[in-house]
């Protein structure tokens, strides 16, 4: 930002143009952020650490994210898909066969607790099979806050 | 103290835009964000590759498949070889060996198999700090079981 100073000695003005810029970036900025971490935001979930992984490319069409949310001291896990519980299980199989065969590239992100049980997981992506989506990806986070 | 400061005319403040703040919020912003940016959390993938069905008169290829157990204890066994100890998140000699037979298979011209079995109970953390090493390894075909007991 810059102000512009009369060669009289007049006191600067106020640009607006500059602001406007300033303010846009900014703008792009957390338009850009916000999109980066749509899909990733559900607190209650402790993503597992997995530094060395390639970043996730963010497709929003084809991907469709499964949570696996490990409740410690019930010893139970909930499974959500989207915003919706899977209650019996076999519903998420369900859920899912229509979107694949609607869209054949369909991904699958499993986010699943560290803590939970690996039998939990392994219960999940057999109905995501069940649902004829081959192509699965279990999700990490680069570093711990 | 006593003596409360007077208060200037209306007529005599000029209120003008100041630039030097301006520069130093500007500034500010800058900083917060770029050390914000260090700090931010990413999510990664690590993708698996479930057995799909092929056409009855494809070739078959056969390749070798490497089995590693993840045990509830949170040991990590590769081919039945102890490589890991349960306070070993790093797995550094299992990813040191895992990126010797990437090579080799490489060498070789085939193709790495890995298959994770691991136990009913062990942490899902244990299982992906596995993933991370193959991801190292950059072996891709990676498949994930869980033998019901």
């Amino acid at each position: 930002m810059a102000g512009s100073v009369g060669g009289d000695g007049s006191d600067p003005e106020f640009q607006v143009a500059p602001m406007i810029d300033v303010l846009l970036v900014l703008l792009i900025f957390f338009m850009s952020i916000t999109t980066d971490q749509i899909l990733k935001v559900d607190k209650s979930i402790v993503l597992p650490l997995a530094p060395d992984a390639k970043p996730r490319k963010v497709d929003l069409q084809n991907q469709v994210v499964v949570n696996i949310d490990w409740n410690a001291s019930e010893n139970k896990a909930v499974i959500k898909f989207g915003q919706q519980i899977c209650e019996p299980l076999e519903t998420l199989a369900e859920m899912v066969k229509p979107m694949k065969e609607k869209n054949p590239k369909l991904q699958m992100i499993v986010r699943s607790d560290g803590e939970a049980p690996a039998v939990e997981v392994q219960k999940v992506i057999e109905q995501v099979a069940l649902g004829g989506v081959d192509d699965i990806s279990l999700s990490g986070v680069n570093r711990n806050n | 103290m006593s003596k409360k400061p007077r208060r200037r005319r209306s007529s005599d403040t000029h209120i003008g835009f100041q630039i030097a703040p301006m520069i130093d919020v500007v500034f500010v912003i800058m900083l917060f964000f770029m050390v914000m940016a260090g700090k931010v959390q990413k999510e990664h993938e690590l993708n698996l590759k479930l057995p799909g069905s092929m056409a009855p008169d494809a070739a078959v290829e056969t390749v070798e498949e490497t089995q590693i157990n993840v045990l509830e204890s949170g040991e990590v066994l590769l081919n039945d070889e102890l490589l890991a100890e349960p306070g070993d998140q790093k797995l550094n000699q299992l990813k040191a060996t895992l990126i010797r037979l990437k090579a080799s298979s490489d060498v070789a011209k085939s193709k790495v198999v890995c298959t994770i079995v691991a136990d009913e109970y062990a942490h899902f953390q244990r299982v992906v700090d596995v993933l991370n090493a193959l991801s190292v390894a950059r072996i891709e075909n990676v498949t994930f079981e869980v033998p019901v007991q």
